[in-house]
């Protein structure tokens, strides 16, 4: 994970992620892990008003505990008098979320100077076939009807599939 | 995968490869975009409960973690990349370069394929759409609905 797409796994701010890991001296990370963790001291934090360093120990326990567990349930100030409870499932069901659409959809990692914005020369036709793609199949296949595309799309799913499947059990039994 | 959000009542239209593919675009797609009005409970609670029954969880992360597959996790995520018992799916509540539903569904046809009919997103806003997201993956795919597009304007 670069850190592009660590700030979107935990659905934070990039320079708050900087920030909070220099006040509290944490070593920098990049895993799933370290996502859930800082979305929810940022929650703890930011949204409820705690401390940094509470919301950092609520989050540390927080993430220690087991799957099983659906609430965390910790004291706030020393007379036990108000608590804070942590919906821990309804946390993961976030982080999960975040995650998954930081690892299929990643927000690009900048790097260098930005591409120049001249724009492309030529036709479409002429950029498509410099790019490979072959015009005339597409051309070709024009008449077919809606039901026949989605039809070829689910052909090309289940060879996909049957494909990986196959590969799958060869490394299975390899 | 589209007869079961059809069946459900499910108010959502097409984007993505899926909709590129019905205009005519060769490449494989191996998942499902839908855009859905996000601002219906109805269709909310219809498309939170049919992504349970499909044990929707979510996509190119390790199991294990509990995952709460409800209206309420619908409405704190605005983008949801899914696997399913029916394949694989990605819920969005709006698209960049055209908007939420309602924006996203002025700008719709609809399709008909072997009586099950839903929306798809109009090929200029679906080449709008693919440009608004600037990735270098998605090139190819514009090249080709640009290609389409020609062809369909020199057909008209």
């Amino acid at each position: 994970m670069h850190p592009a797409q660590l700030a979107l796994a935990a659905g934070v701010d990039l320079k708050w992620i900087q920030n909070a890991r220099r006040l509290l001296g944490r070593t920098p990370r990049h895993d799933a892990r370290e996502a859930r963790w800082l979305a929810l001291v940022h929650e703890l934090h930011v949204t409820l008003g705690c401390s940094l360093a509470q919301a950092a120990r609520v989050a540390d326990r927080a993430l220690a505990t087991g799957p099983e567990q659906r609430d965390l349930r910790v004291a706030l100030g020393t007379d036990e008098r108000a608590e804070l409870v942590v919906d821990l499932w309804r946390d993961s069901t976030l982080h999960l979320a975040r995650l998954a659409r930081a690892l299929t959809m990643p927000p690009p990692e900048r790097r260098g100077r930005p591409p120049s914005g001249g724009s492309p020369r030529g036709s479409v036709r002429t950029r498509a076939r410099v790019y490979g793609i072959d015009v005339d199949r597409l051309r070709a296949a024009r008449d077919r009807t809606p039901a026949e595309r989605l039809a070829r799309l689910d052909d090309n799913l289940a060879f996909l599939t049957e494909g990986r499947a196959a590969l799958a059990r060869r490394r299975a039994g390899a | 995968m589209l007869a079961g959000l059809v069946s459900a009542k499910v108010r959502f239209v097409v984007v993505g490869g899926v909709a590129g593919a019905l205009h005519g675009a060769e490449r494989v797609t191996n998942d499902l975009d839908i855009v859905y009005d996000a601002r219906e409970p109805s269709t909310v609670n219809a498309l939170a409960e049919l992504l349970a029954r499909w044990e929707a969880y979510p996509r190119s992360v390790e199991r294990g973690l509990p995952f709460l597959m409800d209206a309420r996790t619908l409405r704190a995520a605005p983008v949801l990349t899914l696997t399913t018992r029916e394949g694989d799916l990605d819920v969005l509540d709006r698209i960049d370069g055209v908007g939420d539903y309602a924006a996203v569904a002025a700008h719709s046809q609809l399709v008909d394929t072997s009586g099950v009919r839903f929306r798809i997103l109009d090929l200029p806003t679906l080449i709008r759409a693919k440009r608004a997201t600037g990735r270098p993956k998605d090139r190819e795919a514009l090249l080709e609905l640009e290609v389409l597009r020609e062809e369909s304007r020199r057909r008209s």
